[in-house]
């Protein structure tokens, strides 16, 4: 198996303000499946329709928007403990803990840690697996192409969240020396290459798994990113946000950081939220990719190649 | 809301509308009863309150109002604070007007409060660039 050790993003926990409207949000409006939920209505877990896993989405209600953390799916039990003892050796994280299996339904033990730039990250190597219902003699024989029923903008996957921090070297560092990622785009300062403004990171054969931005905060959320298979349904997002007076951010438009076709849009908590489609496949032979600070502009608007006022501002 | 119970429950009579005034520059626009004051601005010509996620997240529309009786709906407490409720600093895109209102513009923090202590120099490149677009939009 060529593509080992931390596989993909696994869940991502999001704080939201009020449960009923979130919910209505991630299931009308973006389409995702609601799988479990707390006795006492506090959490609510989530999937996309392609995802076999239990879930990928966790909805807390709370007094912040933002984010809890985000969970990595590692191929196995041994490669977990060995990610946990490269972690606690490297100095590089805070905050280390155990969370016991079946603290997430379905869920075998994860271990979680504060990175450099102040996110919780977790691993974890074992969810249970509902499937996709696409199977029509038997989950995973015979599927169909997509299930029935799906609603909204019903995007295939949690794909990969931007995230804002301070200390973007030491996450970076923990990211490609640590836990075996590539870094498939930068953005540098031209006057100085060695300043990096923004890191994208890959774990697999995406343009990104997961991105930092430098920037004087800790453990911010600037957007959790689902996946969409074309421009078109890109575009029927829109359609859908619209038709739902969902608050657009900006799209649909075209990223040159991944190449990516794109909508961001505020879920009610204004956390925020984008689907794209499009991009490339990354392999770890691939050169990394080098935006200046001066083109920022068409690195992230490609067509637009300029920042709108949220992209830096707004987050949560 | 007692005004938007009548308007919704009579369509036809004409809904209670509300001035919010900008103070620095003057400027004014309506607001429908049970409307929030930042969509209301939306829907005017007036830009002077920043824009973000409209959903009481992300703190760019903060503004303090200095006359009028409101309501508001829940807004991230990392972004207002107890004392800022207390001392009537809001969210325009969570703030319901009861009255006409006068407001003073303040818009996002930046570096936000419980950030402040952990800018590097590093960061310094990032607080300058959004202090720059900060003094732009106001």
């Amino acid at each position: 198996m060529a593509l080992t050790g931390v596989l993909r993003p696994g869940h991502i926990a999001l704080r939201v303000l009020e449960m009923a409207p979130a919910l209505n949000h991630y299931v009308n409006v973006l389409g995702l499946i609601e799988t479990a939920r707390d006795q006492d209505g506090k959490r609510v877990f989530l999937k996309a329709w392609d995802e076999h896993d239990h879930h990928s989405v966790v909805l807390r209600e709370a007094d912040e928007a933002g984010m809890d953390y985000f969970g990595w799916k590692v191929d196995s039990p041994a490669t977990l403990k060995r990610l946990v003892a490269d972690i606690e050796s490297c100095g590089l994280c805070e905050n280390l803990e155990w969370i016991a299996a079946g603290e997430h339904p379905g869920t075998g033990d994860r271990f979680r840690f504060r990175i450099p730039t102040g996110h919780l990250m977790e691993l974890y190597a074992e969810k249970e697996i509902l499937g996709n219902d696409c199977g029509t003699d038997g989950p995973n024989v015979n599927p169909n192409p997509w299930p029935d029923d799906l609603k909204g903008i019903a995007p295939s996957r949690f794909d990969h969240a931007l995230l804002y921090g301070d200390d973007l070297d030491g996450t970076l560092k923990l990211f490609t020396e640590v836990l075996g990622f590539s870094l498939s785009e930068q953005v540098v300062t031209k006057d100085n290459p060695d300043f990096m403004i923004g890191a994208f990171l890959t774990c697999s054969n995406k343009a990104h798994d997961v991105a930092f931005i430098r920037q004087p905060v800790k453990a911010k959320l600037h957007h959790a990113s689902f996946e969409l298979g074309s421009w078109e349904k890109v575009l029927r997002a829109g359609d859908i946000l619209s038709r739902t007076h969902t608050k657009i951010d900006i799209g649909p438009t075209r990223h040159g950081i991944t190449r990516g076709e794109t909508i961001y849009f505020f879920d009610p908590s204004g956390n925020r939220n984008e689907v794209f489609g499009g991009g490339y496949i990354h392999y770890p032979d691939k050169p990394v990719i080098t935006w200046y600070d001066e083109t920022l502009g068409p690195a992230i608007f490609y067509h637009d190649r300029e920042l709108n006022e949220a992209f830096l501002s707004v987050f949560t | 809301m007692n005004s938007s119970d009548r308007a919704d429950a009579h369509p036809g009579i004409r809904s209670q509308r509300f001035r919010v005034t900008i103070e620095a520059c003057d400027e004014s626009f309506d607001c429908n009863a049970g409307e929030d004051v930042l969509s209301a601005m939306r829907n005017s010509l007036c830009r002077q309150i920043p824009v973000g996620c409209c959903n009481g997240g992300c703190g760019a529309c903060r503004i303090s109002i200095s006359s009028g009786t409101y309501t508001t709906r829940k807004m991230s407490r990392a972004v207002i604070s107890e004392s800022d409720e207390a001392a009537r600093c809001v969210l325009a895109c969570r703030t319901v007007p009861l009255s006409d209102l006068q407001v003073r513009v303040l818009g996002r923090m930046w570096p936000p409060p419980t950030a402040a202590t952990t800018v590097s120099s590093d960061g310094a490149v990032a607080t300058a660039q959004a202090e720059t677009k900060a003094k732009r939009r106001v």
